[in-house]
């Protein structure tokens, strides 16, 4: 089956970009140009993952966020630009899957296609909890709590370990500051941002070769983390 | 704070002490003791005369240690009245035991009334004479430790560094001189009695208070305690005048008993002014530094203006050219043609991206209030972000990171930081050759963290050193063929680092390339 994609945006020059894009990959798509239209072809159409532009005419980006996500888990990948960190934060927060920055690449949106749709197949395949997380030398074994990299077992403190296996759980996405502040810490206050970079700081020390130039943990500045997916 | 200590043990005996401490002074006390001064000095002028008598000497010795002792009476106690009563217990003592007949108060000798009269005659002017003298001096000496006291708040308001300061330091002051509770309010610079600062007591805070010495300031008048105005609060309050009208207001809360008399009143206004006076010249700053900012934002968007023009317009020329050509020619291009002009098209836009992330921050810049996002940010993730940013652009160029072990956090808006090594990445790939080495590092210092971008390219003359921050510099070697000058790029790196409280700073290496240095504080 055709992997369906819905392109919510106005502007008609990018929208028609990025569905020539998508056709060449084989994907097939269709247009919005505004929130109204795009809720009633969510409804109808139910496309596998949406490209939302979070400046509609009409309604709020974020609003088509919020309704649709009362009744479908599509992944939906927001578009904004440089500079709206706040935006994209509560978009993320709202429930959108993943984002991307404008003006983007084309191998930058097709990269975070794949991701969606990997993210999509592994949710819908088992209902089985993943026991073994491996990314390149990193091996993260849920069930016995131990991380390796290299074969090489590596100590983490009860925290580290859960902020690792929250990131690792959603690889591909990037997670929010205030998301995981709530789930390692269960509050969210400025202190604990500063905790969360101490922590990931740590982490890094223990499984990146160059924390400077990570491989596992990518910083999306302003934003959150985000595990790699390859 | 060892000169206010010095001060305050002057203020100790000063005589206005009395009233402003508020302690009730005891007047039967006083009484007393005067009264015994006066017995006391006249018991001994009596004693002094018997001895002279005994020895034999003339009577005149007698009226002369008499006034002697009036003098000394006059000398000792408080007020003319004391220096009167011994004038007159003088003469009538001196005629009771040395005049015929001894022990009354009759005389025979007829010159006696002659004598008694010019005796006290004597002894009155004496007394007067020598209690004004007195009174002088102890005027004086209120004068004098008046001026001191001026003298000393005026050095204290020297060091002064802004309006609150101002406050702090009179409120200080005022209350140490009086050991009363003192507060001391001013206008911000929008003329709004919102600035104060308050030493020893909450009871300003009362809405009774409150409205007492708004009232003191929008009229510009003494009320409060002790006038008629407001006359039920705990504290007089007056204004701060100054040249350009009311400047804030002053209120001490005096003890109940305590009595405000015009020349006190007055001494308050003459602290009052010479707080103006200081008030003035920190509103004047304040107006200058605001002028100064504004003239600073306006400079920086016509430069935008202007640079949106010059730099907007090539890599636009560029792409219109080129996509017009292909439109036009389509059928007759080859596939190669196309794709060189694809790539330029490309380029330019990517140029043009870039720029507008710049000029979006020198809007935040220039929208007023430089409001950074200050986070604590840890110093690996934010070069991470920039070198990932950069590097999709990079091409053949090598970029190496060191940075510290341990990890580093620095209270910083780390966007704009970001920013900063990303356009200073950009400039050293675009002046240095493909296959160049870029390296970036940050290494810490006492209290700063100390970043480099370094390249090995040919750097530039030295003679342009100190203007590559300057917005439109271009590198005079620069040939058509290169990328256009990243002039707007640097000279927002020097905003932002400025912005921060940080240096930035440029220079050719020994070995060759150009090494842009900038430092950013560790702490708050």
């Amino acid at each position: 089956m055709d992997t369906l994609i819905l392109i919510v945006e106005d502007e008609k020059p990018i929208r028609h970009f990025i569905k020539v894009t998508l056709e060449t990959q084989n994907y097939k798509c269709l247009e919005a140009q505004n929130g109204t239209l795009a809720l009633s072809m969510i409804a109808s159409h139910r496309p596998d993952i949406i490209i939302l532009d979070l400046g509609l005419p009409d309604i709020d980006g974020m609003d088509v966020i919020i309704k649709s996500r009362e009744w479908t888990k599509v992944p939906i990948i927001v578009v904004s630009a440089r500079g709206h960190e706040r935006e994209k934060i509560e978009a993320l927060d709202a429930g959108a899957d993943d984002y991307l920055t404008k003006p983007f690449s084309v191998a930058e949106l097709l990269a975070r296609i794949r991701v969606a749709l990997r993210r999509t197949a592994l949710e819908g395949s088992s209902d089985e909890i993943q026991l073994i997380f491996t990314l390149d030398k990193l091996k993260i074994d849920f069930e016995k709590r131990k991380v390796q990299l290299s074969e090489k077992d590596i100590h983490l403190t009860p925290t580290e370990y859960n902020l690792l296996k929250l990131l690792a759980k959603h690889h591909g996405k990037v997670l929010t500051h205030k998301f995981i502040i709530n789930d390692i810490w269960g509050t969210s206050s400025v202190d604990d941002t500063q905790t969360l970079r101490v922590c990931m700081g740590n982490i890094r020390r223990k499984i990146e070769i160059d924390p400077a130039q990570p491989r596992y943990i990518i910083t999306e500045v302003g934003i959150g983390y985000r595990m790699v997916d390859e | 704070m060892q000169t206010t200590k010095s001060a305050k043990h002057s203020y100790e005996d000063i005589d206005l002490k009395h009233f402003y401490r508020g302690k009730p002074l005891n007047i039967a006390l006083l009484v007393i003791k005067n009264v015994c001064i006066v017995v006391g000095i006249m018991s001994l002028a009596t004693l002094i005369s018997f001895g002279f008598r005994a020895l034999g000497f003339y009577e005149a010795n007698f009226i002369m240690t008499y006034i002697l002792g009036v003098l000394l009476v006059a000398n000792f106690t408080d007020g003319y009245l004391y220096g009167i009563l011994a004038s007159v217990l003088g003469v009538m003592v001196f005629n009771y035991f040395f005049t015929e007949p001894y022990y009354t108060l009759i005389a025979y000798n007829p010159g006696y009334p002659v004598t008694f009269f010019i005796m006290l005659v004597v002894a009155l002017i004496t007394s007067t004479l020598t209690g004004r003298e007195k009174r002088e001096y102890q005027r004086a000496e209120v004068r004098e430790k008046r001026i001191r006291i001026l003298y000393q708040i005026e050095k204290n308001l020297l060091a002064v560094k802004s309006k609150q300061q101002v406050l702090e330091v009179a409120a200080k002051d005022i209350n140490e001189l009086f050991g009363a509770p003192v507060l001391v309010c001013a206008a911000d610079i929008n003329g709004e009695l919102n600035m104060r600062h308050i030493e020893g007591d909450v009871t300003f805070e009362d809405k009774r208070e409150q409205k007492a010495y708004m009232e003191a300031f929008q009229s510009g008048s003494a009320c409060g305690a002790g006038t008629q105005l407001f006359s039920d609060c705990s504290a007089y309050y007056f204004p701060i005048s100054g040249q350009s009208g009311v400047l804030g207001v002053i209120g001490i809360i005096f003890p109940k008993h305590y009595s405000l008399s015009e020349s006190r009143k007055v001494f308050l206004d003459t602290i009052g002014t010479q707080i103006a006076l200081v008030l003035e010249r920190e509103q004047l700053y304040e107006k200058q530094q605001q002028t100064k900012m504004e003239i600073v934002h306006e400079r920086l968007r016509g430069d935008l203006l202007r640079a949106v023009s010059h730099d907007f317009r090539t890599p636009l020329t560029g792409i219109i050219g080129s996509s017009s050509t292909m439109l036009e020619n389509y059928d007759s291009l080859t596939d190669d043609v196309m794709k060189e002009f694809l790539q330029g098209i490309y380029d330019d836009a990517e140029w043009l991206n870039n720029l507008v992330e710049n000029i979006l921050n020198v809007t935040r810049f220039a929208e007023g209030n430089i409001k950074l996002a200050k986070e604590m940010e840890a110093v690996e993730e934010i070069v991470a972000e920039a070198v990932s940013r950069v590097k999709k652009r990079s091409g053949q160029h090598k970029i190496t990171i060191s940075i510290p072990d341990e990890l580093v956090m620095i209270p910083v808006d780390g966007m704009m930081i970001e920013q900063v090594l990303v356009n200073l990445l950009d400039n050293a790939m675009k002046h240095t050759p493909q296959d160049s080495n870029v390296t970036v590092s940050a290494a810490l210092n006492d209290k700063d963290i100390i970043f480099e971008v370094s390249d090995d390219g040919q750097g530039i003359p030295e003679s342009d050193l100190p203007y590559i921050f300057n917005r439109f510099y271009k590198t005079k070697t620069d040939d058509s063929n290169t990328r256009r000058g990243f002039a707007l790029g640097l000279t927002i790196c020097k905003s932002i680092i400025q912005a921060h409280g940080g240096n930035i700073s440029v220079q050719n290496k020994p070995s060759g390339g150009l090494t842009f240095r900038f430092t950013l504080p560790t702490k708050e």
